[in-house]
């Protein structure tokens, strides 16, 4: 899928036919990123032998092979040992199932059930993944904390009442909200919230963390805000949409350090109070 | 995973106009903050990285 806010990333619409002895594919890759305009249609038998994943290791392969193709070094060739030789690329995926595609586009939902709407970015290995990865452990963490120990933190739950994310207060009298803020590209927000006096403006900071970087909003939120109720009440008065890197740049590395830091000390703290 | 075929063929500039504004639909319906509130999962979520040695992992 492409990247919300921006219409250029890789993306891949891929038809699976499922046999007793291999997948069948067929889809188009469009915005591929070497040769503009080159957009294609690709048709793949995969033998069904050491598969993994399922339909969405299939979707990302279909697309990880346009982008192959794309680079121009194995047209029409199968996949080859050496695949890949060029350089290391990340691939992000996200993908819903053809009954929901079907719902929610219809065009696309006329094709078949078995739909796989998949999409990726591909570029170099990104620096920061060591604090996207810190933030989904953390917020795993504290989901499963906040579940096992009730009364250590609130629980937020989605439209459909499934957990999504945890707020809690810190040693250091900080609410801390963590939840996905979308998910594509993957996105974790951690929001750190001061509770000031009765007429103090509270200051609020939002990191949205992302693969390939992170980027902060500060903000403030009327005085008075006590406890983690009153918090998640005013929070959305924050723009919790995550912004473009042309609107908010990335963190510079020793800030996003800092955060990585300032995460595992949270980590510390919750494994400390909760075992 | 083995690929038997692997067959590309480059698309017309109306079909890829075409594609390009189904899938950023599809994107924006199914990945955009209305869906997330809506609770349309996803059905993968994942990292992969492609390296000279194993392909996709």
């Amino acid at each position: 899928m492409g990247v919300p806010g921006r219409n250029d990333a890789p993306a891949a619409f891929v038809r699976i036919r499922e046999a007793p002895e291999n997948y069948q594919l067929e889809g188009v890759a469009v915005n591929l990123p070497l040769t503009k305009g080159r957009d294609v249609h690709g048709r793949q038998l995969s033998l069904r032998y050491g598969q993994r994943g399922g339909v969405g290791h299939l979707a990302v392969g279909f697309l990880a092979n346009a982008l192959e193709y794309n680079s121009g070094s194995n047209r029409g060739m199968p996949l080859s040992p050496g695949y890949g030789k060029q350089g290391t690329h990340n691939l992000e995926l996200q993908g819903v199932d053809g009954a929901t595609v079907g719902r929610i586009v219809r065009s696309l939902g006329t094709l078949a059930f078995n739909v796989v709407v998949a999409g990726a970015e591909s570029g170099p290995s990104p620096i920061t993944s060591s604090t996207y990865d810190l933030a989904q452990a953390f917020l795993k963490r504290s989901v499963d904390d906040c579940r096992n120990n009730p009364g250590s933190g609130l629980l937020l739950t989605g439209g459909n009442g499934s957990t999504h994310g945890v707020a809690f207060e810190s040693e250091q009298r900080d609410i801390v909200v963590i939840y996905p803020t979308n998910t594509f590209p993957s996105t974790i927000s951690i929001a750190f919230v001061g509770t000031g006096g009765a007429d103090d403006p509270v200051l609020a900071e939002v990191y949205s963390i992302q693969s390939r970087g992170v980027s902060l909003e500060m903000g403030q939120l009327p005085p008075g805000l006590y406890d983690l109720t009153e918090v998640m009440r005013a929070l959305p008065m924050l723009s919790m949409q995550v912004p473009g890197a042309e609107d908010n740049p990335y963190l510079d590395e020793p800030t996003r350090v800092a955060l990585e830091q300032r995460i595992l000390k949270l980590l510390t703290e919750r494994t400390r109070q909760t075992t | 995973m083995s690929l038997e075929t692997n067959e590309w063929t480059e698309l017309s500039p109306d079909q890829a106009d075409f594609f390009r504004v189904q899938v950023q639909a599809a994107n924006q319906m199914a990945f955009g903050p209305t869906a997330h509130e809506a609770g349309i999962g996803q059905l993968y979520a994942g990292r992969f990285s492609v390296d000279g040695s194993s392909g996709y992992a």
